[in-house]
């Protein structure tokens, strides 16, 4: 049985549509300057997108460029909670629910840490907003359910701050292994994924020694710690070191996992699916801060298994050697029908999808499913076992306080939406 | 009574910090300290309880450390092992102890924490340090927690207030 493609269109009405169309009636034709319909050598008002960014640290300013490549969108607001004193509540705020208020903003840019990453997503999707959201998607695996059925509940768009997937997905040898995958035909073979370093795994250690020491006065401490607990203020835990505590990041594989598994989990056809089984090899993980870790394998159901290798502690990998698979590999019948299959449509970057209405390359479910990976792996990491993952009702099967870590409550007023798409 | 004598001597066990980074023993240097540990009972767990201080400065590393790798090795299921870690913990919530220390121990129950525990947590509710991680305990054990969440409401005000409303939305 073939798994089917994910629906691509996300039709809607929007303002700028309606505009148009109401635009286009006679009764409402008047004489207007030219500027506003966009004269030669000039944009009209109707063609250039609000934008506005959330979260102005390193991340930022490429995440508000992503979110602008490829059509006109004037940044109109930046947001942070680092602004306390300095906001005009005009173009600069520390409170992102008054930015995603604003009518004339349609597109948002959300480059805090992954701890704020659903609820901005998931508030601004609600607000009517574009969203172009910065990796790792998410802090826990139950706010990505929450983001995926946001973005199709309310018909919006939704992509990942991250690329991998639209330069694999154009290879051709990709491509085949993608269809072979996604194809239903029983695999010749255990198909074998190693991927080794470049996860930064000791740089986004956390520190445990650190004390305390006063909040700084421009910065709202407890708007920051959002939904996580609310902790003492110890300096690494804000301004790009957040990466090394499990309140907001996940150290270096939520650096860099969702980079890294994004054309993997394309290329290998799991854009909505995950493992079924997930074993570690860690040191065991400190309550507070992220720390190192040798190697995490991940089965899937289908006979394929996907191995990550930080190459910064403990002994070498060495239970299962690398494999591909290709159509050479396959019986005839097998061959053709995946022959036979087309090519997936190419992946639509964030711009088009826009002005489309259709999904983005990386759009929430794909984002979620890689997304995944790092927080399964982290999970087991944290836990010290081997786990069991059900892919389909996304809880981990046998293990309390793995389970625990799945779905964590947040502060109050933060929450999660309680609806499906 | 706890020798804690020999449990600094086990804590020992987990090495330096490396550059303030915890690069942790192996698995299997650590788990017999944590059985060593666990073969002391409640009184252990106390005991290490009553290590932690109120700062989280660095100092406590080991004893933080070591309880919640005990919580998440006796964790994945209801054992006779996991019940004494609970109860000791939730016993310690009554103790004199400093607020700050209690939020951590209501830390690690919202990781193993069960319906029995779900009454020494909800007294702490109401308070505007414990209120918030009480709430999360309780939201994460779920069973018998909404009625403790009610039965706390009528008595608390501003941040508490909030925690245990939510609490009671998100567990329906």
């Amino acid at each position: 049985m073939d798994k089917k493609e994910p629906r691509n269109h996300i039709g809607r009405l929007t303002r700028r549509n309606f505009v148009k169309s109401a635009a286009a009636a006679p009764a409402l034709f008047h004489i207007v300057p030219s500027h506003c319909l966009g004269g030669q050598g000039k944009t009209p008002p109707s063609e250039t997108l609000g934008g506005a960014l959330i979260g102005v640290g390193g991340r930022g300013r490429g995440t508000f460029g992503q979110l602008s490549k490829g059509h006109n969108v004037q940044k109109l607001a930046e947001c942070d909670v680092k602004w306390v004193g300095q906001a005009d509540n005009r173009t600069k705020y520390t409170d992102f629910r008054r930015v995603l208020e604003r009518k004339d903003i349609d597109l948002i840019a959300i480059a805090t840490p992954p701890h704020w990453h659903a609820l901005i997503s998931i508030a601004a999707m609600q607000a009517g907003k574009d969203v172009l959201c910065e990796k790792p998607m998410t802090r826990f695996i139950a706010e990505g359910r929450a983001v995926v059925n946001t973005a199709e509940r309310y018909k919006r768009v939704f992509q990942i701050g991250t690329f991998g997937r639209f330069g694999a997905s154009g290879h051709r040898g990709h491509i085949d292994t993608h269809k072979i995958m996604r194809s239903g035909v029983k695999l010749p073979h255990e198909v074998v994924h190693i991927h080794r370093g470049g996860l930064k795994v000791k740089q986004w250690s956390g520190r445990a020694d650190i004390p305390p020491r006063p909040v700084p006065g421009n910065l709202d401490w407890d708007m920051y710690c959002g939904p996580s607990p609310l902790k003492p203020f110890h300096p690494p835990r804000h301004g790009g070191t957040h990466r090394g505590y499990w309140d907001y990041d996940g150290g270096g594989l939520g650096d860099m996992g969702q980079h890294k598994f994004d054309p993997i989990n394309w290329i290998y056809g799991n854009d909505d699916t995950g493992p079924v089984e997930i074993t570690p090899y860690a040191p065991p993980a400190h309550p507070e801060v992220t720390g190192m870790w040798g190697w995490v394998e991940l089965k899937y159901a289908n006979n394929f298994t996907l191995v990550i290798e930080s190459g910064e502690w403990g002994e070498k990998y060495d239970r299962k050697k690398s494999r591909g698979v290709t159509l050479n590999d396959l019986s005839e019948a097998d061959r053709k029908k995946v022959e036979a299959m087309p090519d997936p449509d190419p992946l639509l970057n964030f711009s088009e999808a826009v002005k489309q209405r259709k999904l983005a390359g990386g759009h929430a479910e794909a984002a979620h499913r890689t997304v995944c990976i790092m927080h399964l792996a982290n999970v087991a990491i944290r836990v010290g076992r081997p786990i069991r993952w059900d892919p389909v009702k996304e809880q981990v099967v046998g293990d309390d306080v793995a389970n625990q870590l799945v779905n964590q409550p947040m502060r109050a007023p933060w929450h999660l939406p309680n609806y499906t798409a | 009574m706890a020798d804690t004598t020999k449990l600094t001597a086990l804590l020992n066990k987990m090495p330096e910090l490396d550059r303030g980074r915890v690069h942790g023993p192996k698995r299997s240097d650590a788990e017999p300290v944590y059985d060593e540990i666990l073969a002391g009972g409640a009184d252990n767990i106390a005991a290490l309880v009553g290590m932690l201080k109120e700062v989280d400065n660095g100092e406590d590393w080991r004893v933080r450390y070591v309880l919640h790798c005990i919580m998440t090795y006796i964790g994945a299921k209801e054992t006779p092992k996991r019940s004494m870690v609970a109860d000791a913990l939730a016993s310690q919530l009554a103790a004199d102890l400093p607020k700050p220390v209690k939020v951590f121990v209501l830390q690690q129950l919202q990781l193993i924490g069960t319906k029995q525990h779900v009454s020494a947590i909800g007294k702490l509710l109401t308070d505007e340090v414990t209120s918030a991680p009480a709430a999360a305990a309780l939201t994460a054990i779920r069973d018998g927690a909404s009625a403790e969440l009610k039965r706390a409401l009528p008595n608390a005000n501003g941040r508490p207030k909030q925690d245990i409303q939510q609490a009671i939305k998100v567990i329906g």
